[in-house]
């Protein structure tokens, strides 16, 4: 089919606005580079913008030249993942019922989950029922909490009431149970939702940095996000009282080591999203039930 | 076909991520509890038990990047006061306020910010220490009156203060090879200041092209440590001074309205840097350091940028000015004494005791200076009385400050010298701005008052900020200026009343 020309003045249009939002996204993150890997003396004056200037590694050997670094890391990926893993499996099996119109004191339920959405209890008692389930200075302190997000679970549930009731019955009809019904026809079916929401999972327990801050003292469980903040810290302060730390060795700009920090969070991330990408595309039902 | 892989995959996924956290330390709970069983049998710990002697105190202080488990400083304590920290990282004011009601055994926490003293005290979770204080009378005495009183309330002291060092942090500082190119002296006055600015833009004395000259720039704020007061004010324009027996505002003295009419005529002869309003402390070292600035506020601990302005140009002098002189001759300039910090025991803690000890012995002459610098000779040397580090064995000590439990501001400071002449630079410029300032130097006075109730703290806050906001703008537009007498009226409006009020009210009876 041809296109019209106002089509192709649409498309180009389209195509040039989004091009200019990419580069309004992509240069900062450049900028963001370039003064990381830039020698000092460039940086220091201000002078790096999209390109590096001198080249230099110290700011990177400065963040993750410490054994902590990677205890860090290893914590944030465990509980990234685990915590995603586990999200998801809680989120369908909370979501899946749900989704029935026939669940006995169905409104009811869905009333007392978006409860939760709107109230909370606030710090102390979080704080308080951490303590008493003796997880302070435990990795669960920081998947736990999070485990069910009521806004992911409507998401889901949202999705699975979509789908086709006729497979379900159909499945029925062949004799499969309620889980095999689940496992082998919904679950398939909801591939984009639960990459979805794996991947609203993963952002939040990799950004997560508040739950640490509260239940975490012990340096080999500081997840990856509070570990870069100190160096931020210190980097930030080179004469602060605490941080006077052997300054010669680091021929970096302050700034440097800054943004090699933000890249270091970032680059989980930057893997992680065209990886799952693919899912979001697929498993269209469209098809699915014929007649 | 492919979905079966799929699946496999994800479960694989998930078996590795569920297995890399059992591999990592302390990872779950059973593997943390492996670590501690592991712990008590360490020879080294087990021969400290058999010897009875070694307290242990549990301590809560701020996150940082380095191992305080494994640090010098701390096995250094253990040695010579037979103490045994259990570091512990993270004391952010809610997480301190949830450990406490929640009655966690921390045996000391340090803690900066006082307005949390004052609830603890009324929430009764932290033990006063005046009964043994009283023990130790050279802890009692390191720290003056006015010091234990910030830290005390209804007559008791909860906490054991610790005082900043007596050194100058923010001045004015110039280039001196631009002064020897035109001929002239230091600056001494504001209008010196002037006029030497006026040539820096006028004769581009560095050569580095006209248009690019900064005569001078600042961070986009209202602190003027060594130039407001020569206009008779504190370090910033809404600072407290003492006058005929009271604290009164900075803003309603004739010399504020005389600094804002200074700084506007600057900005508006293109003397002071365009950007200052949005400038912040990087962009404007940025400038210094690119040869640019002729003159600037700024600390000593700027030595990347001294290093960079020597990089880009090897001829570069960069001084600290003296404190710029009244239009009586006198000089004054504020230093960053005043309580820095201070420690506090938990109600949970039955070691009040033992903490106060350790205080007292970290003071103690014989082990102060080796806690912080190490061994004449080793650590350190001793050259023309200031303290030197020797390096690299002084990298020992980087870390060291996070274990002090107190500290008193006027013996550190020397002391403190060989850690900022870990870095040629830092220790130059460190050095210059306290032999050019440190004789005018003062305590500003409201570094000992005490913090207010949470409504005048906030008020505080709040007038600040519009404060600077209004300031600034007078600076670069003469139209604001003219709008002077308006914005006392409006300050005093805003809370400034209740704040003098408030000041008073301690500076009376205190």
């Amino acid at each position: 089919m041809k296109k019209s020309k106002g089509d192709r003045a649409l498309t180009l249009a389209c195509d040039l606005i989004l091009i200019l939002v990419a580069v309004v996204i992509i240069l900062p993150i450049l900028n963001l580079v370039a003064v990381s890997v830039s020698e000092q003396t460039p940086v220091i004056s201000g002078k790096v913008k999209f390109w590096p200037m001198g080249f230099q590694l110290d700011a990177y050997r400065y963040v993750m030249g410490s054994r902590q670094f990677f205890s860090s890391l290893s914590v944030s990926l465990f509980v990234t993942l685990a915590g995603s893993a586990l999200a998801v499996i809680c989120s369908v099996l909370v979501a899946y019922p749900l989704s029935k119109q026939n669940l006995p004191a169905r409104k009811a339920l869905l009333l007392a989950f978006l409860f939760t959405m709107m109230f909370n209890g606030g710090i102390i008692p979080s704080y308080l029922l951490i303590m008493r389930l003796n997880l302070i200075n435990s990795v669960w302190s920081l998947i736990l909490p999070q485990l069910v997000n009521v806004y992911n679970l409507l998401i889901v549930k949202n999705y699975m009431e979509a789908l086709p009731e006729s497979l379900v019955e159909a499945a029925k009809i062949d004799g499969a149970s309620q889980m095999r019904i689940l496992r082998s026809v919904v679950l398939p079916m909801a591939k984009p939702v639960l990459a979805t929401v794996f991947m609203f999972f993963v952002v939040t327990y990799w950004n997560s940095y508040f739950d640490a801050k509260m239940y975490i003292t012990e340096r080999e469980l500081m997840p990856i996000q509070q570990y870069l903040q100190t160096v931020i810290f210190e980097a930030q302060s080179p004469a602060g009282d605490y941080a006077l730390g052997p300054a010669e060795s680091v021929n970096a700009a302050s700034k440097s080591i800054v943004n090699a920090t933000v890249v270091c969070a970032m680059i989980p991330m930057v893997i992680l999203y065209p990886t799952l990408q693919r899912f979001f595309a697929k498993g269209a039902t469209a098809g699915a039930v014929k007649g | 076909m492919s979905g079966m892989r799929k699946k496999q995959w994800i479960a694989a996924c998930m078996a590795a991520a569920l297995i890399m956290g059992g591999c990592q330390p302390g990872g779950s709970g059973e593997t943390a509890q492996t670590q501690e069983a592991g712990a008590q049998q360490d020879p080294v710990q087990a021969q400290d038990d058999r010897e009875g002697e070694a307290v242990s105190l549990k301590y809560l202080h701020v996150s940082e990047s380095f191992d305080p488990e494994t640090d010098y400083t701390r096995e250094l304590i253990r040695d010579l006061l037979n103490v045994d920290i259990i570091p512990e990282m993270g004391n952010e004011d809610d997480k301190v306020n949830l450990i406490l009601s929640s009655g966690q055994d921390y045996d000391m926490i340090k803690l900066t910010n006082r307005n949390l003293l004052i609830s603890y005290v009324e929430n009764d979770v932290i033990w006063p220490l005046d009964e043994y204080i009283d023990q130790y009378p050279d802890l009692k005495n390191a720290f003056t009156e006015d010091e234990w009183a910030t830290v005390t309330f209804d007559g008791k002291i909860y906490a054991i203060p610790e005082t900043n060092t007596d050194d100058v942090e923010w001045g004015f500082s110039i280039r001196q090879d631009w002064l020897e190119a035109l001929g002239e002296e230091m600056p001494s006055t504001p209008d010196d200041l002037y006029r030497v600015l006026k040539r820096f833009k006028e004769e581009d004395p560095g050569n580095v092209g006209k248009e690019n000259v900064i005569p001078l720039t600042m961070e986009g704020d209202v602190k003027f440590n060594g130039l407001a007061q020569a206009f008779g004010l504190g370090q910033s324009i809404d600072d407290y001074i003492e006058k005929d027996g009271k604290l009164v505002p900075g803003v309603e003295q004739e010399g504020a309205r005389e600094l804002v009419a200074f700084l506007n005529r600057l900005y508006a002869e293109g003397l002071l840097d365009a950007d200052y309003p949005s400038n912040t402390n990087e962009t404007m070292i940025s400038k210094v350091a690119a040869g640019y600035a002729g003159a600037c506020r700024m600390t000593p601990w700027e030595s990347a940028a001294l290093r960079t302005l020597r990089e880009n140009n090897p001829d570069a002098k960069l001084a600290f000015l003296e404190p710029f002189e009244t239009e009586d001759g006198s000089r004054s300039i504020a230093n960053r004494s005043g309580l820095k910090g201070f420690l506090i025991v938990p109600k949970a803690s039955d070691r009040a005791a033992e903490v106060v000890k350790y205080c007292n012995d970290f003071l103690a002459e014989e082990n102060f200076t080796r806690l912080i610098v190490g061994e004449e000779g080793v650590s350190y040397t001793v050259e023309d009385g200031k303290y030197m580090p020797i390096l690299p064995e002084f990298d020992k000590f980087n870390k060291g400050r996070w274990f002090y439990p107190t500290n008193v501001g006027e013996r550190y400071t020397p002391l403190f010298g060989a850690r900022a002449h870990k870095e040629a630079e830092m220790g130059e410029l460190w050095d210059d701005i306290n032999a050019k300032c440190g004789q005018y130097s003062y305590d500003p006075i409201l570094n000992y008052a005490p913090t207010m109730d949470g409504e005048t703290e906030a008020l505080k806050q709040s007038l600040s900020e519009w404060t600077k906001e209004k300031v600034i703008r007078m600076i670069i537009d003469p139209a604001e200026l003219e709008k002077f007498d308006s914005f006392v009226a409006e300050w005093k409006e805003r809370g400034g009343d209740q704040l003098t009020q408030a000041y008073n009210e301690w500076y009376q009876n205190r």
